[in-house]
């Protein structure tokens, strides 16, 4: 490695160390004894559910001081002058919490608040504090709402991927993918994580749906790009997403039907604490009986399912303790021509056990038990002729976090993540073991993250994380650094840098996730890498609204793919199964958002460019993936016509995709093995054409009312596509014309929708 | 309002920046390219060579339009010294169609290296090279079971040499049926191919040689797929290795067309692996052996 990296390195995490009493000096003189200093710290939960929330804000009036309550609702405020004060506490959706307190010299107090639930969207929300909402606008970071998840329109039923692709920088291969192709990286560079635990392969119905069931969920976050040292193991990005703890206070539910899937959540308190359960299945085997009476090729089997579950004790002050537990399937038997079959069979088990624990007032440590397999049995039987296939892996770690809040200036988090993966994958043809392979690793990474806050307008984030594989022998530093320059009290200017490493590669296929299996780094497949550069601005001066403008850049090396002409991986080196490659992606998006009043949404838009070069394809050349797009626009609305009547559209606008056009032609007229004649396309640039521009409009209205009295209920109608817009996916060609007939493969057309919601 | 003023600044800046620093990545037009195809099979006479054009993508294609007459076609053959012995000249028999000049009773030998050299006058003497290492040969020391009731629990077997080389074996396996007709095709194919005849030879994907069974003596056992049969009765099978000229390109040829079959995404087409300098197409060889089988139709249930 270069000495200038480890200069840089150096220079870097020398840079940000502070001083010694670098307390804000607006909140007191040095020369004033910390000791006389008080500290306030505590939970925040949902008054009517008592689950905690994440990004909630604490805000000392009339001064600079304040937190957010991290991933476990936990706040910390710390060397408070003693004094009388004012606290206000909030969080969007609920209704501001006010507390006078007065302490004295050297107190601590430990304050557990409980917010209730406020109509957000017609709530007049009133920013005056900075800080308010600092850690979810940090760069690169979006968070998406429950609320959003299922109120906006979606293809037969809620998703949260699909809501996510709404968001500027992310975006869908194509209407039937969930995948996520976030600042130019594919699926496999986001780290995917359910309540700490890695999920492998998060999608149902042939990728068309994500795994992640809207009732279970209590908080998604987005780290679009350059994100933090906290996490690692991907390229590009991270998904945070956190299930609900269950209500502390009574025991309720949803029941949810509709047209692909139905749904069922149970929660409630229990002796020690609450739990939560949620179950959801697909329901179409009626309809596919009743199809498979008149019609040919329609699947012997068909169905997924997942369930969510989880337990918290609260039974101590300073302790937490959960188990959360996730498994989901999908099964698909199709018997596509007579004495011919497709099989399909995957599906994911998470399981965490979860303590977290209050060393002290300003000291919070986490500790996680993770599990997660993901197993995929595709098979294929063609007149007897059985291909089989078995892919798992199944990853045991451990991790634990500490962080420490000596200061209301300076935080330092620190952690260690290790683990064992297992990687089996078993090819079978007619009997016959053709690859078996079986990859263990043992891994560690660690890191230190600190945060600093030399004055009122600057905020430093460094981190450094170190990650080692044994497999291969990888030893690999990240280093990390974010900046923040508060301009004014409403506009903050944002810029990071990282470097990532990536030990795993994704075999997908954009068209169908259901084939989907991970591939690991080993001897002769070197980890990928790739630094990310962002610089961005966010703007809250016009109340209500929201601005958020960020540029990036980011290159990516040594990727490692499986090369895609690969015809039989049987005895092969594991080296030689891959193509490497390099890459990189600038961009800028913009994002335009209105929290309050009847009309809530926003605008995200993104102008991106992205490029990929693997030897020996595209003449070596870099070209654009397909799910490139120069412009990418989405316009998400809702209109809250009255306590009973919403109204929300989805409008979204993007750069035909790229794809290759044909050149030329020839045939093989001599062919030695068979009576065919294959016919073949010359290709000059590929991917250098683009298709129409793809657009499409979504609209959804929902009613809420009761259900006999028994809880409340929501009539959800709605139409993906209102307009039909045919937008083309590719081109398919057909040589049995000459000349050679085209056609355009669609993507979805107008698909109407009605769902009914019971919450008890 | 400084800050909007500033914000916009700033998104005009990147904006501009951006836009003209980005690389020109346009569409190129269609390029005529010259078209080889031959195939030495060791131990057999020198073969055939085709040559011709390729056609714009969306023309009609009739082959008989784009062959190629007048070019000057030599193999050279070099020894597994890397000496060369021999040199080959072709003769045009027919449009496109080239043939060995009086060198009927020579054979292609395997592990040797033949060189293709093709000079066109009529292109300012363009050159087109090509070159091929012919796989080692094979034979099939035992037939375990040469007749069977179609997907019965008896499989039929050959144990076959593994020949030796700097890699694994590439097997494509061929089926040709002796006695097809409309109505003895197993019921697989006779519900996915229209026009039987289109059947009579099929062929597999390549398998590579660990996909097999290897036996204590070093011989490799090699079980027929049920899929390689589309008609009762009796078949011939042909076992080929190839060499890495047909593996590269035949490999790579079902991923052309753009269709989202592969890991490649849907509307990507990308070039079909040649190994041919001034041109493309294939100039490929292999090693044969062959055997003949006969499958039963399974009683009626």
């Amino acid at each position: 490695m270069p000495k200038a990296y480890y200069l840089f390195l150096s220079f870097f995490l020398l840079s940000s160390i502070p001083v010694s009493g670098a307390d804000n000096p607006s909140h007191g003189t040095r020369e004033e004894s910390l000791l006389n200093r008080v500290t306030i710290n505590g939970f925040i939960r949902d008054a009517e559910n008592g689950e905690t929330l994440i990004g909630a804000n604490v805000f000392l009036m009339g001064t600079d001081w304040g937190a957010v309550t991290n991933t476990s609702g936990y706040y910390v405020l710390r060397n408070i002058p003693a004094g009388t004060y004012t606290l206000r506490f909030s969080y969007m959706g609920y209704e501001n919490h006010f507390e006078d307190i007065s302490l004295g010299e050297g107190e601590s107090l430990r304050l557990d608040i409980q917010l209730k639930p406020g109509g957000y969207t017609l709530q007049e929300l009133v920013i005056t504090s900075k800080r308010e909402q600092e850690e979810r606008q940090n760069i690169g970071r979006a968070s998406i709402s429950t609320e959003l998840i299922t109120s906006v329109p979606a293809v037969l039923q809620a998703d949260v991927f699909r809501s996510i692709q709404l968001l500027p920088g992310v975006k869908a291969a194509s209407d039937f993918s969930s995948g996520l192709y976030i600042r130019g990286g594919g699926p496999d560079q986001t780290l995917i994580l359910l309540d700490r635990t890695t999920v492998y392969n998060p999608s149902h119905f042939f990728g068309l749906f994500s795994t992640f069931n809207p009732d279970a969920i209590k908080d998604v976050s987005l780290y679009k790009g350059a994100y933090p040292a906290m996490f690692g193991g991907r390229l590009g990005s991270v998904l945070d997403v956190h299930n609900k703890d269950g209500n502390r206070y009574r025991t309720g539910g949803t029941v949810s039907l509709g047209m692909l899937s139905s749904r069922a959540m149970i929660e409630g308190p229990y002796g020690g604490g609450s739990y939560m359960l949620a179950v959801r299945r697909s329901t179409m085997e009626p309809v596919l009986a009743a199809l498979r009476a008149s019609q040919d090729n329609i699947p012997d089997t068909f169905y997924f399912y997942d369930i969510n579950a989880k337990v918290n004790v609260d039974h101590w002050e300073n302790n937490l303790l959960s188990v959360a537990f996730y498994t989901g399937t999908d099964k698909v038997s199709f018997p596509f021509a007579e004495d011919a079959n497709l099989g399909l069979f995957y599906g994911n088990r998470t399981l965490s056990i979860n303590w977290t624990h209050l060393l002290s007032n300003h000291t919070f440590t986490n500790f996680t038990l993770t599990g997660s397999e993901y197993f995929n049995e595709p098979s294929f039987d063609l007149a007897g002729s059985t291909f089989e296939r078995e892919s798992t892996i199944r990853d045991l770690s451990f991790k634990a976090d500490i962080e420490w809040i000596p200061s209301q200036s300076y935080e330092i988090l620190g952690g260690i993540w290790g683990g064992h993966k297992v990687f089996e994958l078993k090819d079978s043809f007619d009997e016959n073991m053709g690859m078996e392979e079986t990859i263990t690793s043992t891994y560690m990474s660690t890191y230190i993250q600190q945060i600093w806050r030399p004055a009122i307008r600057w905020k430093f984030n460094t981190g450094l994380r170190a990650s080692y594989y044994t497999n291969g022998d990888y030893f690999r530093l990240d280093p990390r650094i974010s900046m923040e320059y508060f301009l004014t009290s409403e506009t903050r200017l944002q810029a990071a840098f990282g470097r990532y490493h990536q030990f795993l590669s994704l075999l997908t296929s954009e068209t169908i996730s259901a084939f989907d299996m991970w591939l690991f780094t080993d001897d002769g497949v070197p980890p990928a890498y790739g630094d990310q550069y962002t610089a961005g601005i966010k703007n809250t001066s016009l109340t209500g609204y929201f601005l958020e403008v960020e540029a990036y850049y980011r290159n990516m090396r040594n990727l490692f793919e499986i090369d895609p002409f690969l015809s039989d991986a049987a005895g092969m080196e594991y080296a030689d199964l891959f193509r490497f490659g390099k890459g990189y992606a600038s961009g800028f998006e913009v994002l335009i958002q209105k929290n309050t009043g009847r009309l809530t949404g926003f605008i995200g838009y993104t102008w991106g460019l992205t490029r990929r070069n693997f030897e020996g394809f595209n003449d070596s050349r870099y070209y654009p993936p397909k799910y490139d797009r120069t412009h990418d626009l989405n316009w998400v609305s809702t209109y809250q016509m009255s306590s009973r009547w919403s109204f929300s559209a989805v409008f979204s606008y993007a750069t035909g995709q790229a794809y290759t056009k044909p050149l030329g032609r020839t045939a093989i007229v001599n062919n030695p093995f068979d009576n065919n004649t294959p016919n073949m396309f010359t290709v000059g640039r590929v991917n250098a054409k683009r298709l129409p521009p793809y657009h499409r409009l979504d609209l959804s209205l929902s009613r809420k009312g009761t259900f006999f009295g028994i809880g409340e209920a929501e009539w959800q109608f709605q139409a993906i596509n209102v307009y039909s817009r045919r937008n083309p996916w590719f081109y398919t060609y057909d040589f049995d014309y000459n000349p050679v007939r085209v056609s355009k493969a669609h993507m979805l057309p107008i698909i109407p929708t009605i769902s009914y919601t019971v919450h008890f | 309002m400084t800050t909007f003023r500033l914000l916009f600044f700033l998104m005009a800046c990147f904006f501009l920046g951006t836009i003209t620093a980005c690389e020109l990545y346009k569409q190129d037009d269609y390029v005529e390219q010259y078209v080889v195809e031959s195939y030495l099979i060791a131990h057999e006479e020198l073969p055939l060579l085709l040559l011709s054009t390729t056609s714009s993508a969306h023309e009609l294609f009739d082959f008989s339009q784009r062959v190629v007459s007048g070019g000057e076609v030599l193999i050279h053959r070099y020894g597994t010294t890397g000496v060369r012995d021999t040199t080959y000249r072709y003769m045009e028999e027919r449009p496109g169609l080239y043939l060995p000049q009086g060198s009927d009773t020579d054979l292609v030998l395997p592990r040797h290296t033949y060189r293709l050299e093709i000079t066109l006058p009529q292109d300012d003497h363009h050159k087109i090279y090509a070159e091929t290492v012919v796989p080692d040969t094979f034979s099939i020391v035992e037939t375990v079971r040469s007749r069977t009731v179609y997907q019965s629990e008896n499989r039929l077997e050959f144990n076959i040499t593994a020949n030796q080389g700097h890699r694994q074996n590439y097997y494509i396996f061929s089926t040709e049926a002796l006695e097809p007709s409309p109505y003895n095709m197993t019921p697989f194919w006779e519900d996915v191919e229209d026009n039987y005849q289109d059947a009579i030879i099929t062929s597999t994907e390549i398998t590579n040689e660990a996909s097999f069974t290897a036996n204590d003596d070093g011989t490799l056992n090699l079980v027929v797929p049920w899929i390689a049969f589309a008609f009762y009765g009796p078949s011939k099978i042909t076992a080929y290795s190839i060499d890495d000229n047909t593996y590269d390109f035949f490999r790579s040829l079902p991923f052309h067309i753009g269709d989202g079959g592969s890991l490649l995404s849907p509307g990507e087409i990308q070039n079909v692996i040649y190994h041919v300098e001034g041109g493309i197409g294939i100039f490929g060889s292999m090693s044969s052996v062959e055997a003949e089988v006969y499958l039963d139709r399974p009683a009626e249930p």
